[in-house]
């Protein structure tokens, strides 16, 4: 094929040809350094923050300061509240309304605080997806040109060969309709008088076979 | 000055200078498998790091009593602890409930803690009831972008099975015009 390509001045595809250019190396390189940097300085964020919100026990700090305060502003008990049964009632229930405050609003801060995390993780996620699509569709791309090239070649090498094929039994024809075989014409000889000419066999069309 | 601005020849200065010196930069030999390793990674960091947070705040949201059930403990746990504060505080001025006085103060912090335990659990159930809709409601936002990216993929997969099954229906028809026209 290679020697058949130089005769027909046809070049042969090198790899060496289709190698990336300055730019994209350049351009897959920074990506790649973009990547590292990425995955060194900012992977690691989320994860922590995670566990973080996992460990921190926002719940128990909440309530130990409402439990704290509500005393605070009660203030000093003195003797005669520690009789005064109103006096006591109110206390405990401000200390449950103060605790079950405190317990909500950790919940609600922890609860926010995570699903933001989740949302955040799920964002870069669907980057990934995208991701994904676009390498199924580049490849996809590749295949199905590479399938319509390998079917291109194919179709081409069957036309020349019938060329071939039909050359060859076109000049067969000529060659027996001579009266000679199919791969040999049978030649007149010029020199001899008219009527008596020998007929010689010419050369073979086919000898180059 | 952005680097993708600038023509290729002073390319390699500016990105000295912004510190990806040439030298500095990973040598990336085949772009498209780097690329499909760098998802698969990206896929399985969520996967470690997110899907456990993610089915732990569902369950949460879909079943999550602890303010409930703390309101319930705190009543529990407060009537002792406010009858311990007034003895101390008694103590601390040498006084002493009669026992009688003390019958008395514990009846008050029972009724008192019975009335503040009702009113405590049902506002716990509203404020349980609220947080666990926002939850459920900010995880329904996120739902609908993990809906819409398996949408989108799966779209994408049957683009690509519609191009693959054209492709195959085309090169059939190249196929048998060519056998023809070659004849």
């Amino acid at each position: 094929m290679g020697l058949l390509g130089k005769i027909l001045g046809v070049k042969k595809p090198k790899r060496s040809d289709y190698k990336p250019t300055e730019s994209e190396k350049i351009q897959a390189a920074v990506a790649s350094a973009e990547w590292q940097r990425w995955t060194t300085n900012y992977g690691g964020i989320l994860p922590e923050i995670s566990r973080q919100l996992q460990q921190e026990n926002v719940r128990s700090n909440l309530r130990s300061r409402a439990g704290a305060d509500v005393m605070q502003t009660v203030g000093p008990i003195s003797l005669a509240r520690t009789k005064d049964l109103g006096f006591t009632s109110d206390v405990e229930q401000a200390r449950l309304q103060s605790l079950s405050q405190a317990d909500t609003q950790a919940s609600d801060f922890q609860n926010k605080a995570q699903a933001d995390v989740l949302a955040m993780g799920q964002q870069q996620k669907s980057i990934t997806n995208r991701g994904f699509s676009q390498l199924a569709k580049i490849e996809q791309g590749t295949a199905l040109r590479r399938l319509a090239d390998e079917q291109r070649g194919d179709i081409a090498r069957a036309n020349n060969i019938l060329q071939i094929a039909k050359s060859v039994v076109s000049s067969g024809q000529s060659n027996i309709e001579t009266g000679g075989s199919f791969f040999q014409p049978k030649m007149l000889d010029d020199s001899a008088p008219d009527g008596k000419r020998d007929a010689t066999l010419g050369e073979s069309a086919f000898s180059f076979l | 000055m952005s680097v993708y601005n600038l023509p290729l020849a002073t390319m390699n200065s500016a990105l000295a200078n912004s510190g990806y010196g040439t030298s500095a930069l990973p040598t990336v030999s085949d772009p498209d498998k780097a690329y499909a390793d760098l998802l698969q990674q990206q896929y399985q960091y969520f996967q470690d790091n997110f899907a456990p947070l993610e089915r732990q705040l569902i369950d949460r949201a879909m079943s999550d009593t602890s303010l409930i059930d703390r309101a319930r403990e705190d009543a529990r746990q407060n009537r002792t602890l406010t009858a311990g504060v007034m003895d101390r505080a008694a103590s601390r001025y040498g006084a002493d409930l009669t026992p009688a006085e003390r019958r008395e103060r514990d009846k008050a912090i029972a009724r008192g803690s019975n009335l503040a335990e009702v009113g405590n659990v049902n506002n716990a159930r509203i404020a349980q009831r609220q947080l666990n809709m926002s939850l459920l409601s900010n995880l329904a936002n996120i739902g609908n972008k993990v809906y819409g990216d398996a949408t989108n993929m799966l779209g994408t997969a049957a683009q690509l099975q519609a191009a693959r099954d054209q492709a195959y229906s085309n090169a059939k028809a190249n196929y048998k015009s060519s056998i023809w026209s070659i004849i």
